[in-house]
């Protein structure tokens, strides 16, 4: 069989297959696996009885229990490139159902769609590398290389017990090359992402009863000064490579289509969301602690320590609020001109009919972990439809040529297609 | 000094270490609201009238927030005056900058020491101690004396003084109320600000913290609206003259015990913004973010206007909207009335304290008799740390209120203003 055959014989199986997918990608969205509080096992399991299905072997590496993340891997039938697959099982939580017009938990198909909290960030995506992996091993008398799926918890809230302790522990997951299925719109390739800055604002003060405002300064009111000043780090000024510059800027139209209108601005700049705040204990008590969680995107570039020295800056004007750093990572990206982005480009010509752009991401993953380990790292998947907002879902079409893409892609990195 | 009174101050020396048990044990039996169960704590005060042979009844609208109730008729035709109390108590606030356990009661450095402590066992416990003393000389007094220690005063919720008032009116109206809520005994409040409690809630769609761009911040909005509800703290204020004058005459006391801006404050309106709490996750754009507000009114000072007022503020931003909790008409009594000058005398004698009739910042119960016609003041030891880490009573100063009230209310009921 030619690579041509094969390809045919790849897309024959995904065209045959495709109620199954579909079918299976309403299972996993049937099994909550919101994070927090993080308890995947039930998802998890729906991924282990598939590959237990087709006679996939598959380890469970579960630092906490709750939160069990599978390796899967094949070698072909000589030496080549180790391309690794990364999902993850976990989603962010839903706290608004009741402005969902359908069960979030539901998986229900409607309009050629699969709705649910998570389809779209990111069980399609995971569903569609597990399936991808699978079609590949039947080729696998056939194949170079190594090819190794991972699916892992705990990304939402920042890996430590996922594709992180994984990396850590299990260094076989690193690769040479990491494909994942992030959400972001199939006329893009990431190569690359914005940092992140979790900062908290705490601010304390004796607090005392609601009555004697004078008693004591209010930890809420000069949490919303810190709050108001602290938009100022939407203005730092971004100096930017330029050659991401001009990668951002050549997709600027189809990043605002797929990301709402401003996205390629924001892209550029730093922005800061002020996600959670929590103060005071009863409407008539002067609060004495009021804590801000920050959440600063650095773009491709730039530091954290830029934003995190301004912010330090404007919460030392108040003497009773200090800044603590909850987490961080660089902006991190990898080579635009790396084979993978070929073969995404070639593969999606070839089953949608258009060239994808290459650029870089809002929203981090997990693929920043393979980056920072020195493992180029590139992200395809569907579009972003209402991720973490009601009514969060799946076009099944376009989650069909995603599928095609990335199993073609991973086919043809495999096979050292344009290889020097 | 008269023979009775005479003898109710040696039942009060008499009584002196079992009184700061009381405290103590009151204070050991947590009670705070939310949630509001206040069995343990009514129980305590309960045992004290129990072993004196003191009859009372537990009303009880609702089985966890019991109002311990009871009326002792004089000897002769007099005056009817009530006594109430609150047995709930703020939460504890900031255990960990505590240097005690906040409910440990204890009795050291001659303070006693925990959670609502001051705000208000120390005044509860103090007026069931001098009911059960004027009951020992029922035989000798005139009038009507009506104990009401009651639950579920700290949320102004409804199954304390409130539903005493609606359902045991006839009992617990009387012809004039005296309260024990912390202040300072150099001062008797005969008015109280009125809170305004409004909550503002924000809802945007929301969306991935990343995407900043897609929806408007519910936490930024919060924010915005917080810096720009400030400007009702300047609302012109006209105070009645009765009013004026009492906060002018006791600016420098109001600023010695409440600290240096109290005086200002009295005629002012004050915001607090009690709760502010917005957000899920850090790397979500909050679509939801609520703030409760408490504002308090001076007098002459209409809840309607301030509602109008806020109204306006809050429609500027479209995404919020706004819900009035709790609204109360600034009330005050007649600075003049009999229950001060006894007051003013009995502190005087007791404790060689200068007594000035001024408004309060804080509300109490006593409002709701006020609201209903009936003179209420409320006298009692310092506030100390109120809400506040480390809240403690004086029981020296506790001591001085514990005559001044025990004195006060027998000469009310003896006639003793008449003569």
């Amino acid at each position: 069989m030619s690579l041509q055959a094969e390809r045919e014989q790849l897309l024959t199986w995904i065209d045959q297959e495709r109620d199954e997918l579909v079918n299976f990608l309403a299972r996993f969205v049937r099994s909550p696996s919101p994070n927090p509080p993080g308890d995947t096992r039930n998802a998890t399991a729906a991924l282990l009885e598939w590959l237990a299905k087709v006679g996939l072997p598959a380890r469970t590496i579960a630092p906490r229990p709750e939160m069990p993340n599978i390796v899967a891997s094949f070698k072909g039938t000589r030496p080549g490139r180790h391309l690794v697959l990364n999902g993850h099982i976990d989603v962010f939580p839903c706290n608004d159902a009741d402005r969902w017009t359908r069960d979030p938990w539901g998986g229900q198909m409607a309009d050629g769609r699969i709705y649910g909290r998570g389809v779209s960030d990111m069980k399609n995506g995971t569903v569609a590398l597990l399936f991808a992996f699978g079609w590949l091993a039947k080729l696998k008398d056939r194949l170079p290389g190594r090819l190794t799926f991972t699916a892992v918890s705990d990304e939402e809230t920042g890996g430590t017990w996922g594709a992180k302790y994984l990396l850590d522990h299990h260094p076989e997951v690193l690769g040479e090359c990491l494909l994942s299925a992030e959400p972001g719109g199939p006329t893009t390739i990431r190569f690359g992402e914005k940092g992140i800055l979790r900062a908290a604002v705490i601010i304390e003060t004796s607090g005392c009863h609601g009555a004697y405002t004078h008693k004591s300064a209010s930890a809420t009111r000069v949490a919303a000064r810190i709050a108001t000043e602290l938009a100022a780090v939407d203005d730092l000024a971004v100096t930017m490579d330029g050659a991401v510059e001009r990668a951002l800027d050549e997709a600027a139209e189809e990043i605002d289509r797929i990301h709402v209108a401003g996205a390629a601005t924001v892209i550029k700049r730093f922005t800061l969301n002020i996600g959670v705040v929590r103060g005071g204990v009863k409407v008539n008590m002067l609060p004495g602690t009021c804590r801000l969680e920050c959440d600063v995107r650095i773009p491709i570039g730039e530091s954290v320590e830029r934003a995190l020295s301004l912010m330090r800056t404007i919460v030392a004007r108040h003497s009773q609020a200090r800044l603590e750093v909850m987490g961080f990572t660089e902006p991190n990206w990898s080579d635009p001109g790396h084979p993978m982005v070929q073969h995404l480009r070639d593969a999606s010509v070839r089953v949608r009919g258009f060239r994808p752009f290459a650029i870089t991401s809002l929203g981090a993953s997990d693929a920043r972990l393979w980056r920072m380990q020195g493992v180029p790292a590139f992200t395809y998947g569907t579009t972003a439809t209402n991720v973490a907002m009601p009514d969060e879902h799946t076009d099944v079409e376009e989650w069909i040529g995603v599928v095609k893409t990335l199993t073609l892609a991973a086919h043809a990195y495999l096979n050292g297609e344009g290889a020097a | 000094m008269t023979d009775i009174r005479r003898r109710l101050l040696s039942m009060i020396d008499a009584d002196r270490d079992a009184l700061l048990e009381l405290l103590s044990r009151l204070v050991r039996a947590p009670s705070p609201n939310p949630p509001g169960d206040t069995r343990a704590a009514a129980g305590v005060l309960a045992g004290w009238l129990d072993a004196r042979g003191v009859a009372y009844r537990m009303v009880a609208c609702n089985p966890t927030m019991p109002n311990l109730l009871g009326s002792i008729e004089g000897a002769r035709a007099g005056p009817h005056l009530v006594l109430n109390g609150h047995i709930d108590t703020f939460p504890p606030v900031a255990r960990e900058r505590w240097r005690d356990d906040p409910f440990s009661g204890r009795i050291l450095d001659d303070k006693v020491w925990g959670t609502g402590c001051s705000d208000m066992k120390q005044g509860t416990a103090c007026l069931v101690a001098v009911y059960a003393w004027l009951h020992a000389l029922k035989g000798e007094i005139g009038g009507r004396l009506t104990l009401t220690a009651v639950s579920d005063e700290e949320t102004f919720g409804p199954n304390g003084a409130r539903y005493l008032l609606e359902h045991h009116g006839s009992e617990v109206l009387g012809d004039c109320l005296l309260n024990a809520e912390p202040g300072a005994p150099t001062t008797v409040r005969f008015a109280e600000k009125a809170p305004l409690w409004i909550g503002i809630d924000i809802a945007t769609i929301g969306a991935h913290g990343a995407y900043p761009h897609k929806n408007p911040s519910a936490t930024r909005i919060a924010a915005a609206l917080i810096e720009d509800l400030a400007t009702i703290e300047d609302t012109d204020v006209q105070l009645p003259p009765a009013v004026a004058r009492a906060i002018a005459d006791g600016a420098a006391e109001i600023d010695r015990i409440h600290l240096p801006g109290a005086a200002a404050n009295m005629g002012r309106v004050t915001l607090n913004i009690g709760t502010w709490n917005g957000g899920t996750l850090v790397n979500m754009l909050p679509g939801r973010c609520t703030i409760e507000a408490d504002i308090r009114l001076p007098w002459g000072v209409s809840p309607c206007l301030m509602v109008a007022k806020v109204g306006e503020i809050v429609a500027r931003y479209p995404h919020a909207s706004m819900r009035v909790i709790s609204s109360q008409t600034p009330e005050w009594s007649d600075p003049h009335h009999i229950m001060v000058d006894l007051i003013r005398r009995n502190a005087r004698e007791v404790a060689g304290v200068n007594v000035r009739p001024i408004p309060s910042l804080a509300g109490t119960d006593a409002r709701l008799w006020r609201q209903r016609g009936i003179p209420a003041f409320t006298y009692g030891t310092t506030a100390t740390n109120v809400a506040m880490p480390d809240e403690h009573t004086d029981i020296n100063e506790w001591l001085g209120v514990v005559k001044t009230h025990a004195l006060s209310a027998l000469d009310f009921l003896s006639g003793e203003a008449t003569k």
